[in-house]
């Protein structure tokens, strides 16, 4: 439950950051902002889907972790991290051929590590088959 | 390895959420369990066992192979 609470107050400030951004910018619908957009949309409906589970857990007095997907999480947070430095890597080389904007890289560098992060937890959970 | 939990489950007409209850994991994990994508820890098998009041080794079976 305390993980829930969490996670929900973390959904809010971010709502709250991508409003005071929106009103406060000038937008332009370039990759960086597209990017800056996804981002925070990604990380929301994350959120929801955690707190919808959240609940459905305590209504069924559920834990809300336990030993299986402990795991599912630590080889999902190991391979995620394995790859993302092979993502920065690449995005590094691409940066040196091809002119991009500061933020714009690190968004891209940001979604592509909460991407491959979204890819692993689906690989664990749903197609490896076996968990030994 | 492999176990007999679905036919034990059946036998005590046990849900795959009540027996999750009894031994403290996600019925996910028991779903897990029983198409034998995954072993569980020492404890775990020793608290299934508990709730069918048997032996880990009369639930589990343990195959070399």
């Amino acid at each position: 439950m305390k993980r829930t609470i969490l996670i929900a107050v973390i959904a809010i400030m971010v709502v709250v950051t991508f409003i005071l951004w929106i009103t406060n910018a000038e937008l332009s619908f370039d990759l960086g902002t597209i990017l800056m957009i996804l981002i925070p949309v990604i990380i929301l409906v994350l959120a929801v889907l955690r707190i919808v589970q959240g609940m459905s857990d305590v209504k069924n007095q559920m834990p809300a972790e336990d030993e299986l997907s402990k795991m599912i999480m630590l080889r999902t947070g190991s391979t995620s991290f394995q790859l993302s430095l092979f993502l920065w890597l690449v995005i590094g080389s691409v940066e040196d051929r091809i002119e991009l904007e500061g933020h714009t890289v690190i968004g891209m560098g940001i979604l592509g590590m909460a991407i491959l992060f979204a890819l692993s937890w689906i690989y664990y959970r749903f197609i490896r088959k076996s968990h030994d | 390895m492999t176990n007999r939990i679905r036919e034990l489950r059946a036998r005590d007409q046990l849900t795959q959420m009540d027996l999750a209850r009894e031994v403290g994991v996600r019925r996910e994990t028991i779903v897990f369990l029983e198409k034998g994508k995954y072993n569980p820890s020492l404890k775990l098998a020793y608290d299934i066992a508990q709730v069918f009041g048997m032996k880990i080794e009369e639930v589990f079976v343990f195959d070399p192979k």
